[in-house]
């Protein structure tokens, strides 16, 4: 906290500062150049400044010179020719931040002399009152009497008119100058470099122009300008603003050289927004046609899906509409050729049809093997389960999960582009493939109030996309779920914890997101520590603890309340210790006991024949059994050691 | 009737839940935490004020507060997008537990940048009254700029967090955009030094139209004119229904995907 005091202090200060230089009112006089170079017998022009930040308004000068060596041909307002001395007065000024004066001398002889300003007075400039639109007149300020601060000289040297120096040398001299003058003045502000960069020079006349090409400069803001060596002549066209915010001084200069030095960049900035929007549209446009297709083709799938035995090279045997399929032994010899491949708008390749191949020789492999047909009094009618004691329970109980032919299909992107360019070339292409995966294939089995269901099948099965769906976080490509998602609670470990937060925190984000309220986990909150055993880690943050630890927490929030009808489980009863596994099946047994019903996803079989009335075996999508967990439990160990049998 | 009212209390709940882990995480290792919202607007301003006052100093009047001005609102504008962006792909794991609606996670994030803002805010009066600004009752707009503000990071929140789950990529197409779109927004320089056909394009620019209302109301004491207003309300009108459409007509695809 002090830190950021002094912080604030030091930022406030920093800030008041460059205020108190807006105030300062200091002129000063200066010459165009460092040093002139002349030829004997010629006339030539003489730049003399006034200098202001704030603006010059009425000044006046004092030039002095050797009357020796020089002769003073006209510019100022006055002079003394016998002194040396020329005068110049302006009453008004302009505004700007520097008033040019030009006067013109003639070089007498060959010598070396020098010549220096002297600013007597300096205003700033009597801006005249601004006057809103709606008639207000807001005064100016009025002119202050500058500081004059330096004084000005320059050394001339006048060379034999017999043997003129070539005029390219003396200019790197003169650029150099310009630009040191530069970087002090923008420091000031922008408009002095605009006028600063303006620079008579003249070895012999105004007028002689040698090239015919003239080019405009537009210099603004704190650029500095290379000026090209071949320029013979720059001229000041227009120096007196009408308006000082357009103070906008154009330099022309005559040259020959082939390249324009800037180009006009609104221009440029134009050509880039134009070439970024595009690019954008050509984006979206892209992947909006490439939705399109692939649900064109997904469409086109699912219809093929529905009319088996078309003359399409896969062919899918399904059951009946609303039939479960265990009733038919031939089932397991269905060829399951769901892991299609497919291409956007191209017949599948060579790659795509091996891939295809491949899985269905591993099909045809399994299909070899014999499966018992579970009992016939499960089969025969859907309605009616097998209840753990074998008895046959109606469908009288109430219905609280009816999953109907729910199919899901996933599009797998086979093909990785490494990076955006690869994407747009492949995409225009067409060439992205896309494998088909059904995780659900037709599945329809219905839960009744109370009954714990087991789901059981291999790794990547399809269970857990069954449970999100039957959730609602996903929603089905086709068929239905009917559940009242407001009872629904899911429960999967590790998931939704944020390691950064302490474990408090997260029992309030994570609580909140189930859909507890905040009266509900303030009363409830003792009792989830308590069943965590974490009484001393809550102010913790959750990335210390072991994963045993974030699973009890997480176990914990989710069956704190009894507010959970019905509760699914991934994954969950299997980890933690003994001791807590023990009580978090003796709390499932008790939510059981106060009429939850329960989804378990499990790979201990224990688990499974131990807490279960009911069990759903999937594979590959597929519903294979439903039924008494100790029946459907056996055959699916029996597959998993003929598997295992054939893999060996 | 009840349901819904607790269903709303529950969904206000949600979002300060996820909003409160947002802000506690983003300042998880730092020692000044959230004070940093309120010094990093300042410490820009400073460092702004420095390099440029001077250059601007004829055209602009209290470069500092105009600077700080746009800063504010630009940062509303840029954290709210940005986050919501990612706001689906990082809470992967929260979607599928949680039972309301999805775009929940995209508010939130909208809703921590608005809190940021709100710190941001402490800096920006505390500024106002060092420089001796004057209060003016059109300084009462000023929500109403925060509320166009909002309802346009929405609409693009919604469209942005959508494009991320499918193309990642758009995470460094945006970023471009934003600086683009930043030195379009006026937020350190004069609109009048711009060329004339420039100054068009800005000033359709919606984060350039937020910008100068707020300039308008707080800096000078003046009601925007009618063209800022009506500009604002296409804008938001325009961001939010573009947003939901895309949100809602992807919403499935979206849970696949992720």
């Amino acid at each position: 906290m002090f830190m950021a005091v002094i912080l604030l202090v030091t930022a406030v200060c920093n800030v008041l500062i460059p205020t108190e230089n807006v105030c300062a009112t200091d002129a000063y006089a200066a010459f165009g150049s460092t040093s002139y170079e002349v030829v004997e017998g010629k006339e030539f022009k003489v730049g003399v400044y006034v200098k202001c930040v704030e603006g010059v308004g009425a000044c006046s000068l004092t030039v002095g010179y050797d009357p020796n060596c020089l002769e003073y041909v006209e510019g100022g307002s006055g002079y003394d020719a016998a002194n040396g001395l020329v005068f110049i007065v302006d009453e008004v000024g302009n505004g700007a931040n520097s008033r040019k004066f030009l006067l013109k001398f003639r070089a007498k002889t060959q010598c070396y002399t020098s010549i220096y300003a002297v600013a007597n007075y300096a205003y700033t400039y009597a801006f005249p009152d601004v006057i809103l639109e709606d008639g207000t007149v807001v005064p100016a300020a009025p002119p202050v009497e500058c500081t004059i601060t330096r004084d000005a000289s320059a050394p001339i040297t006048i060379q034999a008119a017999a043997a003129p120096e070539p005029e390219k040398e003396e200019k790197p001299e003169v650029i150099a100058e310009e630009t040191v003058s530069e970087e002090e003045d923008t420091a000031s502000d922008d408009e002095t470099a605009e006028t600063d960069t303006v620079i008579s020079e003249d070895d012999n006349s105004a007028d002689e122009t040698t090239s015919a090409e003239d080019r405009d400069y537009h210099l603004s803001g704190s650029v500095q300008i290379d000026i090209p060596e071949d320029i013979d002549n720059i001229e000041v066209i227009q120096v007196e603003p009408t308006n000082i915010y357009d103070a906008n001084p154009q330099v022309f200069a005559t040259g020959d050289n082939p390249e324009p030095v800037r180009t006009d960049y609104s221009f440029l900035l134009a050509i880039v927004l134009v070439i970024s929007a595009v690019s954008l549209i050509l984006l979206l446009w892209l992947s909006r046609d490439e939705f399109k297709a692939r649900k064109k083709e997904a469409q086109q799938y699912i219809d093929e899906l529905e009319n088996p035995h078309s003359e399409d090279e896969y062919i899918y045997d399904l059951p009946e509409e609303g039939e479960v399929a265990p009733e038919d032994d031939g089932l397991y010899e269905k060829p399951d050729e769901y892991y299609a491949v497919s291409q956007l708008e191209e017949p599948a390749d060579a790659q795509a049809v091996n891939e295809t191949s491949e899985i269905a020789d591993h099909d045809s492999e399994e299909a070899d093997i014999d499966y018992t047909p579970i009992s016939d009094s499960y089969a025969e009618d859907e309605i009616q389960f097998v209840d753990v004691d074998g008895m046959i329970v109606s469908d009288e109980r109430e219905r609280v999960i009816s999953v109907k032919d729910v199919t899901m299909e996933f599009h797998l992107s086979t093909y990785n582009p490494s990076g955006l360019k690869d994407y747009l070339i492949q995409a225009v292409k067409r060439k992205i493939e896309y494998r088909r995966l059904f995780a659900l294939y037709h599945v329809s089995f219905d839960v009744y109030k109370g009954e714990v269901v087991g789901i059981i099948g291999t790794n990547g099965s399809g269970k857990s996309t069954l449970l999100k769906i039957v959730s609602g976080a996903l929603r089905p490509t086709s068929g239905k779920v009917i559940v009242d998602r407001k009872k629904v609670q899911l429960l999967t470990l590790g998931t939704g914890f944020d390691m950064e937060l302490t474990a408090r925190e997260n029992v309030y984000l994570n609580g909140s997101i189930i859909g507890y309220s905040k009266e509900f986990l303030d009363k409830h909150y003792n009792d989830i520590v308590e069943f965590a055993e974490l009484q001393d880690f809550m102010e913790e943050k959750v990335k210390n603890f072991s994963s045993g630890m974030v699973s009890r927490l997480g176990f914990a929030i989710a069956t704190a309340g009894d507010a959970a009808e019905i509760l699914i489980l991934d994954e969950v009863l299997s980890v933690g210790d003994e001791f807590f596994r023990k009580k978090s099946l003796a709390r499932i047994k008790e939510m059981i006991h106060g009429g939850s019903t329960v989804l378990i996803v499990s790979h201990g079989m224990n688990t499974i024949l131990d807490n279960c009335s009911k069990c759903v075996w999937i594979e590959k999508g597929e519903l294979r059994m439903v039924g008494n967990p100790k029946e459907v439990c056996e055959a699916y160990r029996h597959m998993e050691e003929s598997d295992n049998a054939v893999g060996a | 009737m009840k349901g819904k009212f607790s269903d709303i209390l529950q969904y206000v709940f949600v979002i300060r839940e996820l909003t409160a882990r947002e802000i506690k995480r983003k300042y998880a290792r730092s020692s000044l935490g959230i004070i940093w919202s309120v010094l990093n607007p300042l410490l820009m301003m400073v460092v702004m004020s420095l390099i440029f006052s001077t250059m601007f100093k004829r055209k602009i009047e209290n470069f500092p507060i105009y600077y700080l001005t746009g800063q504010t609102i630009w940062g509303l504008f840029s954290g709210a997008t940005n986050a919501a962006m990612t706001a689906l792909v990082d809470n992967k794991s929260l979607l599928i537990k949680a039972k309301l609606p999805k775009h929940t996670f995209i508010l939130s994030r909208v809703y921590t940048a608005l809190v940021n803002f709100g710190y941001t805010c402490i800096a920006y009066v505390l500024m106002l009254v060092i420089f001796r600004i004057k209060p003016s009752f059109t300084m009462l707009l000023f929500p109403i700029c925060i509320v166009f503000a909002l309802l346009f990071a929405i609409g693009m929140g919604y469209f942005l967090a959508t494009l991320y789950v499918f193309f990642a990529d758009i995470k460094y197409l945006y970023g471009i955009f934003l600086t683009l779109l930043m030195y379009l927004s006026a937020i350190f320089y004069p609109v009048e030094s711009l060329p004339e056909t420039m100054q068009l394009v800005i000033n359709w620019n919606p984060v350039y139209l937020q910008i100068l209302f707020a300039r308008e109301c707080v800096m000078y004491g003046q009601f925007p004119e009618n063209w800022v207003w009506i500009r604002l309300v296409i804008w938001c009108v325009g961001s939010i229904l573009f947003g939901m459409i895309v949100f809602k007509s992807r919403e499935n695809k979206i849970m696949q995907t992720i």
